[in-house]
């Protein structure tokens, strides 16, 4: 027994030295944004910069990021005052967030690029947001003095009645403590938890840690007839424009003879598979479609 | 519970160590020990189907104690009640709604249209298949007066519920495994070790070829449709390779899991692909069900010992039985009835030395010559394999029509990774390679203990490395 014990500690030693080799050498060692807690939630530490990495073998993507000083991944640092006529918003969640494409090729700036005039385009994406949450910072940052703002939706982000918000719970607290500086040093371990989520699986499958649940937060958003919720603001803000993710039947039939845009993915593939958010032609789709509706506006 | 699931990951290593370290003491106490382990494995899966095995169970093992201490008709009666409450469990779960259909389609056939059908949502309790077989050929083995019944409850069941088989086999006799579970385990580091190779071998076939390939193979499949012949070519190539990494990576855990358990359960694979020969390759297919259709269907009949006709008819049979215990869909009955096709010719040559493919059957040391006969065997089983995967013999023949007659590239992505279909062709040709060199090296059994543990542990990086960001398959033998 003793012998077999040894022959099983050798290999798990060998397999994990030869991890954390390849994994250096071939830089395949995964950054994430630094997060913070912020009124008990989590979000984003301002102003930081940082490369995302996903995959490995046999393929994965690299991309840069930049925290801004709201808190958005954005090339841009973000300005509220008097002119913000010239100004186009995006709400949406983690694809507007947009990791997973260098932040120079994000859906602003790409669109930027293709509108004629001067404007700048402010990104408001955070992974998980959904309608209540989008309501939530139109009304924070008086998003309404915007030109335009471009809402992006699927049918998960209406069907809530509380805008998602997660906890920063210890586990969280925790990992940016001590875990941050444990993966410094051994980032095999990261890479293999980063990329196939061992821990989020071992507290689902083996039911201990704390969820990341949405809280209940006061607003006044908050009821349960969620195509209400959403016809209500659009007739309230004329300058939002919802653009469809997905479900495009469904919405049709809620949205009647309000305006929408509808992303046409010509060019493909439009995501990574292995992470489902859109990649650099995803992104190229989804400004297409906005400028083909620009166009027809003029 | 996955063999391939993180809590398997944590499950495999206590259940060692308390099976070795702190209940060895005692051998009732190690059974016991097995048995809640396995009850426990099972349940993970689904803890509703759980009684089903006991049942299962307990019928058998009284049902043999009565067939041993009974005379004459009396072993009759009770060897029915076991198969028959065996085959009914597996009947209702697994073929109540394919009988009704055909049933309904037949109707249709002459004229008449039934309004209600009486189909109702039924779930497969995994591995069925599996243990009402195992559990069926310890009653007949009794009545046949091959074994003798155990008194023993506890070593029963943990011959029907062992874990590492439970779900997909191998599927095994009472001859081999229950001495095994009535007498004192000690643990030998050789057959460990050799545990640990099969169960690594195992997760390599399985995760990095069979899991890297379903993507592919499933988009093929989804969209046959639209696709030229080569590209459906290239499906059913990849899914030949898929379905052998995915079982006998399966098989390989398991045998691998029960060794180290110190436990031998059967072969159930032994490199089918380099078969030269239909009957060569169901002596290295899914061994433990073939042997189990010929000891308790083929023989029976008759075997080979009758006329020709019977003996063709006996082939069609076990073939076709195959078949449908794959599953309840017309398209594993063709699958059975191809392979059964083949078959024939070589049985023929055997007797009358009817020579039906004078290149393919003539007997040579020719290694060009038999490596032509191992090609023209894997198109076979490969052209089987279509009727297999297809849903429904419509889409099967769609296929075969469009790979003869419509012979076009299509060029087709992975959806996990967006990486070029023909891209794993390179996974085929290593994995052609590796199976080669298992098969020269005894699973590596031939080489030194160096150089063993250098290969298992390049092998196992490999498997951690490659797996395939969000595919997690269940094995495909689970659905039967």
């Amino acid at each position: 027994m003793k012998r077999f014990l040894f022959t099983v500690s050798v290999i798990l030693i060998f397999i994990y030295s030869m991890g954390e080799v390849v994994v250096r050498t071939f830089n395949f060692n995964p950054q994430t944004a630094v997060s913070e807690n912020i009124n008990g939630y989590y979000s984003l530490k301002k102003n930081q910069t940082g490369v995302y990495r996903k995959g490995g073998l046999p393929v994965n993507f690299e991309s840069n990021f930049r925290i801004n000083n709201y808190g958005y991944n954005s090339l841009i640092d973000y300005e509220f005052n008097s002119n913000n006529s010239n100004k186009i918003g995006i709400l949406g969640d983690s694809f507007i967030e947009g990791f997973q494409v260098d932040v120079d090729k994000s859906i602003g700036r790409l669109l930027e690029k293709e509108l004629e005039s001067k404007n700048i385009v402010y990104e408001f994406g955070f992974s998980a947001n959904n309608l209540l949450n989008n309501i939530e910072t139109y009304e924070k940052f008086n998003l309404n003095k915007f030109q335009t703002v471009f809402l992006f939706l699927d049918l998960d982000d209406i069907h809530t009645d509380i805008p998602h918000k997660t906890p920063f719970n210890s586990y969280l607290a925790f990992k940016e403590l001590h875990l941050r500086n444990f993966y410094d040093y051994f980032k095999f371990i990261k890479f293999l938890n980063f990329n196939h989520e061992i821990i989020r699986k071992l507290k689902s499958g083996l039911n201990f840690g704390v969820k990341s649940i949405p809280i209940k937060v006061t607003n006044n958003c908050n009821d349960s007839n969620h195509h209400k919720t959403l016809l209500n603001f659009i007739a309230k803000n004329k300058n939002v424009v919802v653009v469809l993710k997905n479900d495009i039947e469904f919405f049709k039939s809620i949205l009647g003879e309000i305006e929408y845009i509808e992303i046409i993915h010509d060019l493909k593939p439009f995501s990574f598979g292995y992470d489902m958010h859109w990649n650099l032609n995803g992104r190229k789709n989804v400004v297409n479609s906005i400028m083909k509706w620009v166009n027809q506006k003029k | 519970m996955l063999f391939n699931s993180l809590l398997f990951l944590f499950f495999l290593p206590t259940t060692f160590c308390l099976y070795w370290f702190v209940f060895n003491k005692k051998l009732s106490n190690q059974n016991l020990f097995l048995v809640a382990a396995s009850y426990f494995f099972y349940a993970c899966w689904d803890i509703r189907f759980l009684g089903l095995i006991i049942l299962s169970t307990l019928i058998d093992f009284f049902v043999g104690n009565k067939i041993f201490n009974s005379k004459n008709n009396k072993r009759k009666i009770f060897l029915f009640l076991s198969i028959f409450s065996n085959i009914t469990i597996l009947a209702f779960f697994k073929y109540f709604n394919f009988f009704i259909e055909s049933f309904d389609d037949l109707i249709n056939m002459i004229g008449y249209e039934l309004q209600n059908k009486f189909l109702i949502n039924i779930i497969l309790p995994v591995g069925i298949s599996f243990y009402t077989f195992q559990t069926m050929s310890y009653t007949i083995d009794i009545y046949n007066n091959k074994i003798k019944p155990t008194n023993n409850l506890i070593s029963f069941a943990a011959f029907v519920s062992f874990f590492p088989q439970l779900v997909a086999g191998p599927i095994e006799r009472a001859s081999n495994l229950l001495p095994q579970m009535l007498r004192e385990r000690k643990f030998h580091f050789e057959k460990a070790y050799e545990g640990i190779i099969l169960i690594i071998w195992g997760f390599f076939k399985k995760i990095v070829i069979a899991d890297s390939l379903s993507p592919i193979v499933n988009e093929i499949f989804d969209n046959y449709s639209e696709l030229g012949g080569f590209t459906l070519l290239l499906g059913i190539f990849y899914f030949s390779f898929q379905i052998y990494c995915d079982f006998s990576g399966y098989s390989d855990i398991a045998i691998g899991t029960a060794k180290i358990f110190g436990i031998d359960l059967m072969t159930n694979f032994k490199f089918p692909y380099f078969s030269k020969s239909i009957p060569e390759f169901w002596k290295r297919w899914h061994i433990s069900l073939s042997t189990w259709f010929r000891d308790y269907i083929y023989i029976p009949l008759g075997g080979s010992l009758g006329s020709t006709n019977k003996t063709i008819r006996n082939i069609f049979i076990i073939f076709v039985l195959s078949g449908f215990w794959h599953g309840a869909n017309w398209t594993f009955i063709f699958w059975g009835l191809i392979h059964a096709l083949f078959y024939i010719p070589f049985y023929l040559t055997k007797k009358y030395k009817i020579i039906v493919f004078p290149f393919l059957q003539k007997n040579t040391d020719n290694a060009l010559f038999n490596n032509i006969k191992i090609v023209f065997t894997f198109i076979v089983v490969m052209t089987a394999w279509i009727f297999f995967r297809s849903d429904s013999l419509k889409m099967s023949f769609k296929i075969i029509n469009e790979i003869l007659f419509n012979p076009t590239f299509t060029n087709i992505l992975n959806p996990y990774n967006n990486l070029e279909g023909l891209y794993y062709l390179i996974y085929v040709v290593i994995f052609i390679v590796m199976d080669r060199f298992m098969m020269k090296t005894d699973h590596l059994m031939n080489f030194s203990y160096f150089k063993k543990t250098f290969i298992i542990s390049v092998l196992s990086f490999i498997t951690i490395f490659l797996i395939q960001l969000e595919v997690n398959d269940v094995f495909i033998y689970f659905q039967f």
